[in-house]
């Protein structure tokens, strides 16, 4: 389990984090949201010993990592930001020394390197030293050092980036596979539609202070504006999107071209249902009514514009 | 998964991670070359000392085993600052500057345990090499000679204590500074120059600076002189009636010994207690 209690850090006058609060469970993946400078990559370093708090405590199952980060962090495997290696070692090198640090037995780190090469597709590179890889090969393997001890907390600091596509797709699917294992994964994230495909939760802060923190379920229904495709069958006359801009809560439409129209739409779930049947009452026959960008993404956009 | 790994997994205690981390930083000195270069610098040094006597037609074969030492050491001095600069300047800053420390310390492994092995590594490597020095001055010695000065162990005991104190300094200042060239520098020059500056001027303006470190590593040479030699002062006639003093002062082996030891206990606790308060933001 991770707590931040309270949690503020300042570098001079600014508040990077401020009375932060939060409770990620024990098996769950909760993203962390927010625009840069947000906080988030600050909380995550207070979490992995890299710098002090100013005030608060963050605990890893219990022990204060501010405190105590020898004991608090044994069973952590953090990725915050993308690691530099040292170039000099290869990656079976550094693999060992980390795996020895950790007090992990020989045939362990032999064993669990293997795999982990494997998982992060650089098994191919295993005796070439780290200097030569490109930023993407350093963040598989920045993934892999950190499952290297089968640990029960993951701390992700933008885990898929500097990642192509591919990559991209491939930690996801470590990810997933690693909460199917009941692991406990923080991670923080820009992109949303990753936060929403591989997280139970999320946590969204600003200005270092928390908005929200709940199911992505929950989060999905937070937003109350959204962007809606409309298509009908046959062009959609000027006078009857007039007529469509003065529906109440509607917030504004787009022409995309003579029969196509999105619309931002603020109202529930039970509204929009009315919504379609005012716009079929104009006249126009409609043949495709979607909601169209993400959910997680609306509500983010909602929440960071009311915090600012 | 978490039960298996109770079993498996038993954390190293601190002294157990010591030596751990003191391999991994011997390895980067060895591979980064700066360890090849360093006794590579200290065969070159000790060869031309060596035979640049006989391309000029002289030898040592009149010499005695005291000032054949004599010869050699005064360079023992120079090779310390050179391996406190490659082997301890960059040794924390470098963590910083090049980011590797976001993949360290996140570790379970405490600050003052990594800062203990990499000091201990910066030691065995800077110890490699003033050993490696004097050890062929030794062999050298014995075969121009015939013997070793009686004071050579003790005079390789205070270049130790020198390196001690040296890289001590160089790591305060590696943990002061952000950047890795401008802690290389700050340290070559603070001890190649700056402090014996320091020194110079202090015999000019007979004054003797008991607490400069350089002054007190005079000591690596003096020792071997027998007897130990003594603070004297020369008169100059400047002409026009105005005439210059200008001293001459030995440390005292004792007091040497002292300020050595001050400064690297002083220097080690300070960069120790900057580097576990040092932030890795930004």
């Amino acid at each position: 389990m991770i707590e931040l209690q309270n949690l503020s850090k300042s570098f001079g006058p600014i508040k990077a984090v401020s009375d932060l609060s939060l409770t990620v469970e024990k098996g769950t993946t909760v993203g962390f949201l927010g625009p840069n400078g947000a906080g988030k990559t600050t909380a995550i370093k207070i979490l992995t010993n890299m710098i002090s708090a100013t005030t608060g405590r963050a605990l890893l199952n219990g022990i204060d990592v501010i405190s105590h980060p020898k004991n608090a962090l044994a069973h952590v495997g953090a990725v915050v930001e993308t690691p530099e290696f040292y170039p000099y070692l290869n990656p079976v090198e550094t693999l060992a020394y980390l795996g020895r640090i950790r007090g992990m037995k020989p045939n362990d780190i032999k064993t669990r390197t293997n795999d982990i090469l494997d998982m992060v597709k650089l098994a191919e590179w295993r005796s070439t030293r780290i200097g030569k890889f490109s930023k993407g090969m350093k963040q598989r393997l920045a993934i892999g050092q950190a499952l290297l001890h089968e640990p029960d907390i993951l701390i992700l600091d933008e885990p898929t980036s500097g990642l192509d596509p591919r990559g991209m797709v491939e930690v996801r699917e470590i990810i997933r596979s690693l909460k199917k294992q009941n692991y406990t994964i923080f991670m923080s994230s820009h992109l949303l539609g990753e936060v929403q495909d591989t997280c139970d939760r999320a946590a969204l802060i600003d200005h270092g202070k928390l908005l929200v923190h709940d199911s992505i379920d929950n989060l999905k229904n937070l937003s109350k504006v959204s962007k809606i495709e409309i298509t009908s069958f046959g062009p959609i006359e000027d006078a009857k999107v007039a007529k469509m801009q003065s529906i109440p809560n509607m917030r504004g439409i787009d022409r995309v071209n003579h029969s196509t129209l999105v619309m931002t739409y603020e109202g529930s779930m039970e509204s929009r249902a009315e919504l379609l049947a005012e716009i079929q009452s104009l006249g126009i026959r409609v043949t495709g009514f979607s909601p169209v960008g993400l959910p997680l993404e609306m509500m983010y956009m909602d929440l960071v514009k009311e915090s600012r | 998964m978490t039960e298996e790994l109770k079993v498996t997994h038993t954390m190293p205690s601190d002294s157990e991670q010591i030596p751990v981390v003191w391999r991994y930083e011997l390895l980067k000195y060895l591979r980064s070359k700066r360890l090849v270069a360093s006794l590579a610098i200290v065969a070159l040094v000790v060869s031309l000392l060596y035979l640049l006597p006989f391309a000029f037609g002289d030898s040592y074969e009149d010499t005695s085993s005291e000032d054949f030492a004599t010869t050699f050491m005064g360079f023992a001095s120079i090779l310390v600052i050179i391996c406190a600069t490659f082997f301890g300047a960059d040794s924390i800053v470098s963590e910083f500057q090049n980011r590797t420390g976001y993949l360290i310390l996140p570790n379970p492994i405490k600050r003052s345990t990594l800062f203990l092995g990499k000091f201990l590594a910066s030691m065995t490597a800077g110890a490699i090499v003033i050993g490696l020095f004097y050890a062929l001055t030794a062999i050298l010695s014995l075969v121009s000679t015939g013997g070793i000065d009686a004071d050579f162990g003790l005079s390789f005991a205070f270049c130790i204590e020198y390196l001690l104190a040296a890289m001590a300094i160089a790591y305060l200042i590696g943990t002061i500074l952000k950047g890795s060239t401008g802690a290389i520098v700050l340290t070559f020059f603070l001890l190649f120059m700056i402090l014996p500056i320091v020194d110079a001027v202090s015999m000019v303006a007979d004054v003797e600076i008991d607490g400069s470190l350089t002054y007190a590593a005079g000591v690596i040479t003096y020792i071997l002189m027998d007897p130990y030699p003594v603070d004297n002062s020369t008169s100059m006639d400047m002409g026009q009636g105005q005439g210059l003093t200008f001293s001459v002062f030995y440390p005292d082996p004792g007091i040497a010994a002292l300020v050595m030891f001050v400064y690297a206990v002083v220097a080690l606790a300070f960069s120790m207690v900057l580097f576990k308060r040092k932030q890795l933001a930004g």
